[in-house]
């Protein structure tokens, strides 16, 4: 990853300490570009002498007229190479560690937009100024996706080129020479992604009696603000109006109008899949759960409740202590008390971790045959592997069950499931323009996000094709409590075909990160009729305001597959002033047979991206609704 | 690599121990296999064993091995940690297992932790819920302190009238104690801080390589298995670099990293027209320093 250092040039008298401080960064992935805007003399010297040496890192650019400063860092960026775009100006200079700690951090969290780090300040000799900085260095601040404190940023941050680009460049005021470009970059990249802070000083910023801030007062810079606050209200469709004029800012919520059903968009990946899940009891965890160990000499075997015919596909589900490679073999016998396997199938294992949650998958080549006993063994590979492989199960009054999932091929299964998703929408009332089916072989958070773009309604509702509006009450309900509670985003309780819970009330675990579902498995016994806001919602049938895909930038499409995206996405706009409403008083049923290979690592992603937020980690204020039901 | 002194505290030792402890550690730090030293403090009432623990600190401090003092909140007093801190422990590890996290505040409210600085503080919780109540119990912690909340990594036992840790009573926190954490008591290296047998494996040799060489062969000893031969642990608890927190590596780091250097000192455009021409002729040749075919000659 290089960082493409950019300065615009309108002074000389400090130039050199800068072009210094870039010379003497200790990493080499750097490239430095300057536009002289039309500066003094001494920095029309200094850039000649630069550009004579032809150093391969280093380019000069001259603009006809003075551009000003957000004109002259787009002219930058849009020449320089680099997946890091760092801003510096002429008369500061960074500190040795800045690009090394800008790339390092940057590739570890690659959801970050801008890193932002700490700046010094120091005089016109370069002597230390101890002083407080005026722009506070923390999380920003929220209220229903507008930022409260549009001042909490400064010098120095680096941003992501892609996300830069993608929010238009720079940006400024043409009647404040195009100052402002630095706030309203802030705002946009919020916008498509995060603001990361990284805890250490790597810039000083230079006090001096020509600095271009001392040309703009108090009332211009407030000025500027309000509009930067104004147009992201704008942008981001937000129901909330500003009330003050400096920063930072207060916002009045503007009350939801009554919505309904021809105010949504429906948004529903659908990818085609013709495999029909067979009913076992144990396909979902569950209560009385352990872990069986597979070591080389144990073998599980297991008695199926029922035979199983026409199987296709079946994923057992592991854990590991520790680094693992072996070959995972499952025989299935047609007969229970058979010697000799009908089937015998293989499945290669490597693990460089422990994790205590996956699922691994077998195909069987020949569906044929009935199978009423099965054995799961594991064969660790020569190398001596510290870890051991275990076996999720359940114990049942007939014996201990494998966690396991069995799929017999269908053909027209999963567009058939897909006709009864869109028949219970029809079936509430929805138009079917409304309707966006998007079909493509690529994540559900790149196929919503993608999809979402076509939609123009206020509302959006995702739906996984695998789910059903469980009556024409659901919808109405949904679009009730959302209004009486004020919230954005809004989730029904999810049951699965036969009546049970598939997903209750969402809750988190603040020490692990892991994000869960209450009830799962459970009969429905009305212990989760029950609305509250909640930490996280999940993405199977999921209505919100498009306000919040406005402020977030969506789905997270760095999750492969289907699991961990919508914790994420929820979390998110719960960090952006958003609420998340459980509604379990309304139903939707998932039929859930999907099959994701990435499930480890997307919760490793989940936890490594959300473990500086332990506040979003713990349930949100309890509140009532806004308007009586 | 890791390890634990004084588990359980009974087995700490005599006074020989506190420096063979030392040396050990020392001599692993050298060789660059050591992670730090995790330090049970026994009961109020073992006044000898107290003092030895205090000592081995203070060796520690002394040759800089990072060190970490566990504190179980269930059992302690506000004076315990006063005394600690006395000592000059700045790393402390607070273990906390009762439903209401009234009583531990209580305590460390009470205790000069509050008002000392540079000091830093885990607290490790015993339970593994997600109900409500557990979630309220963290939120007191943050609220209350500016300690690091986090499930408890071991399993631990600290009250010595408990004996062998009865090993199908957790699942989660179950720990392989095999390469990573060397568990030190009077008897030796024993594979588990849990197991209190007499099957141990006397490590007496301060140099690091005949350490880890005997450490390697003992643990080629309770097998190729990852579960521990004693007490038959199944999951190995994975070593995170946790015994310093990020402020103070960041601060070492900074200590170490170049500053950066003004070759030419205020505004250039108040020089002289021959010290200008100096200057922009350093200038130039810093830069051709910095060209491909300069750098490495």
């Amino acid at each position: 990853m290089n960082c493409a250092i950019e300065v615009p040039v309108i002074r000389g008298g400090w130039l050199i300490q800068c072009i210094d401080s870039v010379l003497q960064q200790a990493s080499p992935n750097w490239s430095l570009s300057f536009l002289w805007d039309q500066g003094d003399a001494l920095s029309d010297r200094i850039l000649r002498a630069v550009e004579a040496l032809e150093h391969p890192r280093i380019r000069v650019y001259r603009s006809p007229g003075r551009l000003g400063i957000a004109r002259a860092r787009q002219y930058l960026t849009e020449r320089s190479v680099g997946e890091l775009v760092l801003p510096l100006d002429d008369d500061d200079v960074l500190h040795p560690q800045a690009v090394a700690r800008f790339v390092q951090t940057a590739t570890k969290r690659p959801w970050a937009g801008i890193l932002r780090a700490r700046r010094d300040f120091i005089d016109d000799r370069g002597a230390p100024v101890l002083m407080k900085d005026w722009f506070a260095f923390e999380p920003r601040s929220y209220m229903k996706g507008a930022t409260l404190d549009v001042t909490n940023h400064s010098h120095p941050y680096a941003i992501r080129r892609s996300v830069l680009l993608a929010g238009g460049g720079w940006k400024g005021f043409e009647d404040y020479q195009y100052a402002g470009e630095d706030c309203t970059c802030f705002m946009e990249v919020e916008e498509n992604a995060e603001i990361e802070l990284l805890d250490e000083t790597l810039y000083s910023y230079r006090i001096h009696g020509s600095r271009t801030s001392l040309q703009y007062d108090r009332s211009d810079a407030n000025e500027m603000w309000a509009r930067i606050a104004d147009d992201s209200i704008r942008r981001r469709k937000l129901r909330v109006e500003r009330v003050n004029d400096s920063p930072p800012f207060s916002y009045r919520p503007i009350a939801r109008p009554e919505l309904s059903i021809s105010d949504i968009d429906f948004v529903i990946p659908f990818i085609e899949n013709n495999e029909r899940e067979i009913d076992y009891t144990a396909s979902r965890p569950g209560e009385r759960a352990f872990t069986f160990p597979l070591a080389a000499d144990a073998r599980f075997i297991q008695e199926l409740e029922t035979p199983v015919n026409g199987l296709s596909r079946l994923e057992v589900a592991i854990a590991t202590n520790g680094p693992l490679m072996g070959r995972l073999r499952l025989a299935l016998f047609e007969d229970a008390a058979a010697f000799s396997p009908a089937i015998e199938l293989e499945e290669s294992l490597s693990f460089f971790k422990a994790f205590e949650f996956d699922m691994v998958g077998f195909r069987a080549r020949e569906s044929g045959g009935s199978f009423r006993r099965m054995e799961l063994m594991f064969v660790p590979d020569a190398l001596d592997c510290p870890g051991e492989l275990f076996l999720h199960a359940l114990r049942g009054p007939a014996g201990d069950n494998a966690l396991l999932r069995m799929f017999c091929h269908e053909p027209g299964f999963g567009r058939g499931r897909l006709d009864h998703c869109l028949a219970s929408i029809t079936r509430s009332g929805a138009d079917h323009r409304a309707i966006h089916v998007i079909e493509k072989r690529q994540s559900s958070s790149a196929n919503r996000n993608e999809a979402f773009r076509d939609t123009t309604r206020p509302l959006i509702c995702f739906l996984d094709d695998d789910a059903e509006l469980a009556s024409n009450e659901t919808l109405p309900g949904m679009l009730k409590s959302m209004r009486e509670w004020d919230a954005e985003l809004i989730g029904p309780k999810l049951l699965t075909p036969s009546g049970r819970l598939y997903s209750g009330v969402p809750f988190v675990n603040p020490v692990t990160l892991e994000a869960s579902v209450g009830g799962l498995g459970h009969a429905d016994n009305g212990d989760h009729d029950v609305t509250l806001l909640v930490p996280w919602l999940p993405s199977t049938v999921l209505l919100v305001d498009r306000a919040v895909m406005h402020a977030t930038g969506g789905f997270d499409e760095s999750y492969v597959g289907s699991q961990h995206e919508d914790v994420d996405f929820t979390l998110r706009a719960r960090s952006r002033g958003f609420s998340c409403l459980y509604e379990g008083r309304v139903a939707a049923l998932h039929h859930n047979s999907l099959r994701n290979g990435g499930f480890r690592r997307n919760s490793d992603y989940l936890k490594t991206r959300w473990r500086g937020r332990p506040d979003l980690f713990v349930w949100p204020e309890p509140r009532q609704p806004r308007v009586s039901g | 690599m890791f390890v634990v002194a004084g588990w359980p505290t009974s087995d700490f030792g005599d006074d020989s121990s506190v420096g063979q402890v030392a040396n050990l550690c020392a001599a692993l730090q050298d060789a660059n296999a050591l992670e730090g030293v995790l330090v049970t403090l026994p009961g109020p009432t073992e006044t000898l064993v107290r003092q030895r623990v205090f000592a081995l600190l203070a060796s520690l401090r002394r040759t800089s091995v990072p060190a970490v003092v566990i504190l179980s909140l269930d059992t302690i007093e506000a004076s315990e940690i006063d005394n600690c801190l006395a000592a000059g422990v700045s790393d402390f590890a607070f273990i906390e297992r009762s439903p209401s996290a009234r009583r531990a505040l209580e305590i460390v409210r009470a205790s000069r932790l509050p008002a000392v600085p540079h000091v830093h503080v885990r607290l490790w919780l015993a339970q593994d819920e997600c109900g409500g109540s557990h979630q309220h119990h963290i939120a007191a912690w943050r609220s209350s302190f500016d300690f690091v909340v986090e499930a408890a990594p071991l399993p631990f036992e600290l009250d010595a009238s408990t004996d062998a840790v009865e090993p199908t009573t957790r699942m989660r926190l179950e720990c392989e104690w095999q390469q990573n954490v060397v568990t030190f008591s009077a008897r030796g290296v024993v594979p588990c801080p849990a197991y209190r047998g007499t099957q141990s494996h006397h490590v007496t040799a301060t140099d690091a390589m005949d350490v880890l060489s005997t450490i390697r062969s003992w643990t080629s000893t309770i097998g190729g298995s990852s579960r521990c031969s004693t007490c038959d642990r199944r999951t190995r608890f994975r070593v995170e670099p946790w015994l310093r927190p990020e402020m103070e590596r960041k601060s070492a780091i900074a200590a170490a990293a170049p500053t950066y250097h003004d070759y030419i000192r205020g505004d250039a455009s108040q020089l002289a027209p021959d010290e200008l021409d100096r200057t922009l002729t350093g200038l130039e040749t810093r830069i051709r320093n910095t060209l491909p075919s300069r750098v490495g000659r």
